[in-house]
């Protein structure tokens, strides 16, 4: 299994880098691939389909106990089989759609990663491995969208979508995290087979989650805005990711976790809601489309909020419906797709304004349009009244609010039934359209060959039902819980769904003959409307740069008295977090040692400090600052001299000289002007500076209070007699116990010595 | 409060020494390269530039070379050995980020080889500092490989100067004004944080009377004294710690700094200096954080400083125009990531550090590597030039694509392995601790990932989305009337690159390998 999709993986750089050479070759290779994808999920199904469950395990670090496992059952095979069976007919259809493109190298190269990305996410074990193909997913769709890299409006709409969508993948990652803590497993098989219930602490954060990861993926009101612009990819990618594959990812996990939160009141109503209003949301805005393209796109929201709300719904038949209906789908927008693309190549246009009457032109393009069209629209007997039938049918028979759905999914059932007229009839009949670009002639090999394909498709299941039942009914039992079989009809007998059948045809057609009034109403009605959730991103992504720019203003300015001023009001701001934290209030500080002071000139070191303090204030120049900066510093070392400190004297002495003597050499390399430029800053600094200061005298005066150890201490202090003869213990310290490191001492000052005559005489040279 | 001191006569001393010596040969082989260069710069002043090269090479070579024999003597149980009156500690964690920095160093000068600053002042092949530079650059390294054998505070500020000292040097090399720019600033910077950790060892010494941290009396006088100063004092020396490393509130130096200085210097600066950083960080943490008796709610505190470097980092790089400016800041929101680890204090989070700095070695030096070669040929160092270079050049914006998808943090690379373990410890460490903190680090971490896809993917999409400027393609067009294959990148770069690629997808597959190594390693939690 590992090598199935690793195949892809491995393909997709070779095709990027080969195509050009022989294109057809590697254009059907990708095709052959996706086919053999497929073929061997085939074979697994009779066991799958049987209610078997096939496992794929593979050490990766199995030091820290991570392995990748992948596991078949009979919804990840049906997805699965769907991933690789469209992509093969993708492809193939790509070959030919995409031969005069540039960079077709590249479109291959993509889809093949999303085609493998897909097959990794539907049957991955593990939930974190599964998130990553989710966003492996994305990724490789923002590079599909933002294939036409030359076109602003691509690259616009590809960051769109990858952002949308990776907030939702962020959501899914924090619901799987919430998952693994609440049920202790990251397996899908365990999760679902576990049977506590839904009902731990973090379950309403999880289901919020997932809602908003799926909801993302698949462009749910108010996420939407999204999949139309998408639209600027190339239709192959639009047939294959935004109708049968990437969106429906959201709807995969829907499914997937369905047998565990399908009994949560958000879970139900939040499906219900979102979908009910997506559902209607989207006909309603395809109705007011004049690009083809955008139209099939919002009729996509439209289907999608259908198999949502159903999942909603949450009852047996309910969920039936809702797969069922997946698959309907993916035949017949994937067929519309690629007929628009198909349109598209041979006339230059999507504008529905101008097309009309390809019927003589393009024969065998109508041909795979108007099947897709009517199992759209739900007549019978395709397989889309199948699926519509059931739509009905579990609508009308749920409890509660089920009337919501009912009313939304009639509404926008009116629509498609509309819509697949304009489609499936204006477009073709009537006289020959003019006004395109190109003249159109017919489409040759898989660009009417696949719609057609797909469109047949979408006849023959609603004709032969068992085959979909056969593949669907274990996926159904796996949704929903339970064992009950999936039977698949065209006639139900004479039931309330079939009358609403009826009546959705014939109210569509009339709309259909009162579209171009209706459309005007509509257009007038969804105008600004239509852009509210999109413009709130669009602000959102703003305010996010600004907030960027504003900080690094603030903080990174270049200016080093600013980088110092960050520093100190951390350690200050840092300090105080910990005093308020532990109430260090002053009562536990100590102060024990009261300072005397003997005699009246020790307190002339004081008077020169505090001067040269308040010179600082009101100096201008550089040098008087120096001066009075040095003063206080010699202060303190007169200061120790009083205090029978005599070495750490000597040795502030000596610092505060050298200080003093390299400050001197660069200061005339300064400008002398240093005036702070507003009154605000100074008093910002002066705050600073003072809360450090007082932040420092605290520390002090605790310190002073604590006795600190010093085993050393009393070593010398009993040892310096007997051993350095000698009775001034600073004096035997110095130049007996450690007379080494006095030798070090010196030889340092005499390094820095030499070094600042080196300095001196170099400045005199220039 | 009364103990008892050893007082070894000076003979005893000194034999200790000797014996010690023979532990540390990789760092004696290093310094007498250093000294042989040295010598050799007085000797072809200007001459005989490659000899230089050659012989830095070789001595980095042979201190690799050293350094795996170390490993491979070492047991892989045992608690490493006390060297020098316990000034030093050899471990495997050690030996592992020696060999790291060592490795890393050979490619910086790999690197260096071909680099030309803007102005062509720094240029290997013809500067005659060339002895200059890489005496400078061989002290950093051995002030890099004392501080990940240090657990003696004394040992810990040196070997930090010692970087220090020889960075701000190094910084300069460029010998423009922005360089020199730069160079004070980090200068001044470094001097008040090394203030503000002396500071704080000082008072740690003060409380406990001794600087060797794995002293048992060390650890028992901090329990004993008083809270107030311990907080003080700890929060003082990791000042210094957070400085090396980049990360917030003392990474204001980063960007002015990547940007001034020479690229390949650039490239060892984020790597070098703050892996040896983390080893001390990460023994800090051990002998310090986890030894104080009270509640200090360090864990809670080194996750806000890795949160505010985390959206400081990140969101700083949104805006950045100049790529080295920009993965300035991506180094700092890679610090954030690793404290991450840090704080984790499990063996799982000790093994994703090492892990993490590892892969971030990789990618960091690939980055830089490209940024060397697309700058020498667009002679700039803004994104804005990198339109289109990725259609002309394939090769270079594959590699450049993956490096950025390494840094991002997605798969298949090394980078999402790395970022997966870290997230993962950090996880574990929420379960056994229940610190809401940490969930929200979690949080911030996640989004941050996503907000560096921004500025990471940028590069990329400008050299395969954007069409080149029309400076470029006239420049294009003189090369075809010459006739000359427009491809100024030396195939010696272009293996470099290979070379330094290649790794993070391998070791996104097969991660195990490096694990392998790493799981050798006692960790002391």
């Amino acid at each position: 299994m590992l090598t199935a999709i690793l195949s892809a993986y491995v393909l997709a750089p070779f095709t990027g880098m080969f195509y050009r050479k022989h294109p057809r070759i590697w254009g059907y290779l990708t095709v052959m691939l996706a086919a053999a994808i497929f073929l061997y999920l085939a074979t697994f199904a009779p066991r799958v389909l049987e209610g078997g469950e096939v496992r794929f395990s593979y050490a990766w670090v199995p030091q820290l106990d991570i392995h990748v496992t992948f596991f078949l059952d009979g919804l990840s095979l049906f997805f699965g089989l769907l991933v690789s069976g469209f992509g093969a007919l993708i492809l193939w259809y790509a070959t030919a759609y995409m031969e005069e493109a540039h960079y077709a190298n590249r479109f291959f190269t993509y889809m093949l990663l999303f085609m493998a990305s897909m097959l990794g996410l539907v049957l991955a074990d593990h939930l974190i491995l599964l998130y990553l193909f989710w966003e492996l997913t994305s990724i490789s769709s923002f590079l599909l969208i933002g294939y036409a890299n030359r076109e602003a409006e691509a690259r616009r709409s590809a960051l769109q979508a990858l952002l949308v969508t990776n907030v939702g993948g962020l959501a899914l990652l924090a619901a799987f995290l919430l998952i693994g803590q609440q049920w202790d497993t990251f397996s899908v098989e365990a999760l679902l087979q576990t049977t506590e219930a839904a009902g731990g602490k973090h379950t309403l954060a999880i289901v919020l989650l997932l809602l908003l990861a799926a909801f993302t993926k698949s462009a749910q009101f108010p996420f939407h805005f999204w999949l139309p612009n998408a639209m600027a990819a190339p239709t192959p990618v639009s047939a294959y990711l935004h109708s049968a594959t990437m969106v429906k990812a959201g709807i995969f996990l829907l499914f997937r976790l369905q047998p565990v939160f399908g009994d949560h009141v958000v879970w139900t109503w939040g499906l219900l809601l979102a979908g009910s209003i997506t559902m209607v949301f989207g006909a309603v805005m395809a109705l007011v489309q004049t690009d083809l393209k955008r139209m099939l796109a919002y009729l996509t929201i439209s289907a999608l909020g259908m198999m949502v709300g159903m999942t909603g719904l949450g009852t047996e038949e309910a969920l039936q419906a809702a797969l069922v209906y997946l698959l309907v789908h993916a035949f017949y927008k994937g067929a519309l797709f690629m007929v628009a693309g198909g349109i598209d190549h041979q006339t230059g246009t999507r504008d529905m304004r101008l097309l009309h009457g390809l019927k003589q032109a393009m024969p065998l393009t109508m041909a795979g349009c108007v099947l897709a069209c009517g199992s759209m629209a739900g007549l019978p007997p395709f397989f889309g009244f199948v699926g519509k039938e059931m739509v009905y049918e579990s609508a009308l028979h749920g409890q509660g609010f089920s009337w919501l759905l009912l009313g939304s999914t009639f509404l926008s059932s009116v629509c498609y039934v509309s819509l697949g007229l304009v489609i499936g009839y204006r477009l073709f009949f009537g006289t020959l359209t003019r006004q395109t670009p190109k003249p159109p002639t017919e489409s040759h090999g898989p660009l009417w060959g696949a719609p057609l394909l797909l469109g047949a498709g979408g006849l023959l299941l609603g004709v032969w039902t068992e085959a979909p039942a056969y593949l669907l009914e274990r996926g159904t039992q796996l949704i929903s819980g339970t064992e009950a079989g999936l039977e698949l009809s065209l006639w139900h007998g004479l039931t309330p769904a079939l009358g609403l059948s009826l009546l959705t045809v014939l109210a569509g057609w009339g709309l259909y003959r009162g579209r171009d009034k209706s459309r005007k109403w509509l257009a007038f009605a969804t105008g600004d409307y239509t852009l509210a959730p999109e413009q709130l991103y669009v602000t959102g992504l703003r305010r996010l740069r600004q907030v960027a720019l504003w900080q690094t203003r603030l903080l990174q300015n270049g200016y080093l008295r600013n980088y110092l001023l960050v520093i100190f009001s951390f350690l200050v701001l840092a300090v105080l977090a910990q005093i308020i934290h532990f109430r260090l209030w002053p009562q536990a500080l100590r102060f024990q040692l009261p300072v005397t002071v003997d005699y009246l000139y020790e307190w002339i070191p004081v008077f020169f400090m505090v001067l040269g303090l308040i010179t600082i204030f009101g100096a201008r120049s550089r040098l008087t600052i120096l001066i009075a900066t040095s003063m206080v510093g010699f202060g303190v070392a007169a200061l120790f001299v009083f205090f029978s400190a005599p070495d750490v004297s000597m040795t502030q002495f000596l610092v505060e000289t050298i200080t003093l003597v390299i400050f001197m050499l660069i200061l005339h390399r300064l400008p002398s002007h240093i005036r702070l430029e507003s009154k605000t800053k100074f008093v910002r600094h002066l705050l600073v500076a003072i809360l450090f200061g007082a932040t420092m005298t605290l520390i002090l005066l605790n310190l002073h209070g604590y006795e600190l150890a010093s085993p050393l201490k009393e070593y010398y202090l009993s040892h310096s007699e007997e051993e350095g003869k000698g009775l001034n213990v600073v004096n035997v310290i110095l130049i007996d116990f450690r007379a080494l490191d006095t030798l070090g001492e010196i030889t340092v000052l005499g390094v820095t010595a030499i070094g600042i005559m080196t300095l001196v005489f170099l400045n005199q040279k220039k | 409060m009364e103990k008892s001191i050893e007082v070894h006569s000076l003979g005893t001393q000194l034999s200790e020494i000797v014996e010690s010596a023979f532990f540390v040969f990789p760092e004696i082989c290093l310094l007498a390269f250093l000294l042989l260069i040295l010598i050799f710069d007085l000797i072809f002043r200007q001459k005989l530039l490659w000899l230089f090269t050659i012989t830095a090479l070789l001595g980095l070579f042979l201190t690799t070379g050293l350094l795996l024999q170390q490993w491979s003597l070492t047991a892989e149980s045992s608690e490493g050995l006390s060297l020098f009156s316990r000034m030093i500690q050899l471990d495997r964690l050690a030996i592992y980020f020696k060999i790291l920095i060592c490795v890393s160093a050979v490619f910086t000068v790999l690197i260096s080889v071909n680099y030309k600053s803007r102005a062509g002042s720094f240029h290997l092949r013809s500067v005659k500092r060339i002895g200059e530079y890489y005496t400078v650059l061989f002290g950093l390294l051995l002030g890099a490989m004392l501080l990940s054998m240090s657990t003696h505070l004394l040992i810990i500020y040196l070997a930090i100067e010692l970087i220090s000292i020889s960075s701000y040097i190094l910084t300069n090399f460029n010998f423009d004004e922005r360089s020199t720019e730069a160079s004070i600033k980090y200068i001044l910077y470094g001097g008040v944080s090394s203030g503000v950790m002396l500071y704080g060892m000082s008072l740690l010494y003060g409380l406990t009377g001794t600087l060797d941290m794995t002293h048992p009396s060390f650890q028992e006088n901090i329990a004993a004294a008083p809270m107030i100063l311990v907080l003080f004092a700890g929060l003082f020396t990791l000042g210094g710690f957070l400085f090396k490393i980049s990360s917030a509130p003392f990474h204001l130096w980063a960007p002015d700094v990547y940007e001034g200085a020479p690229t390949p210097v650039v490239a060892l600066f984020s790597v070098v200096p703050k892996a040896a950083g983390f080893v001390v960080l990460m023994r800090y943490t051990a002998h310090f954080f986890s030894q104080v008796s009270f509640d200090f709610p360090w864990q809670t505190l080194l996750a806000v400083i890795a949160i505010i470097t985390l959206l400081l980092g990140n969101f700083a790089a949104l805006w950045q125009k100049n790529v080295k400016r920009m993965m300035a800041y991506s180094s700092i929101a890679h610090s954030g990531f690793i404290l991450i680890g840090v704080l984790s204090t499990s063996s799982f989070g000790m093994l994703s550090v090492l892990f993490y700095v590892s892969v971030y070695a990789l990618m960091n030096l690939a980055a830089f590597l490209i940024i060397i070669m697309i700058s020498r040929e667009t002679g700039s160092e803004e994104i804005s030039q990198y339109r289109g270079l990725g259609e002309q050049y394939p090769l270079i914006g594959v590699l450049m694509l993956i490096a950025m998808i390494s840094l991002t943090g997605l798969p298949p690379t090394a980078g999402f392995t790395a970022k997966l373990f870290i997230f993962s410890s950090l996880w574990e460490a929420y379960q056994s601790s229940d610190n809401l903190m940490l969930l929200l680090l979690l949080v911030f971490g996640l989004f941050n990932t996503v907000v560096s896809l921004f500025y990471y993917l940028k590069i990329p999409y400008f050299m395969f989305f954007k069409k080149s400027e029309t400076t470029f393609v006239a420049d294009r067009f003189s090369h075809q009337r010459t006739g000359r294959r427009h491809d100024k990148f030396y195939l010696f770069d272009k293996i470099l690159a290979i070379v330094l690629i290649f790794p993070l997808l391998i070791l996104f597959f097969k991660s195990n390998w490096l694990i392998d190594f790493i799981h050798t390693i006692p960790f002391e939690f």
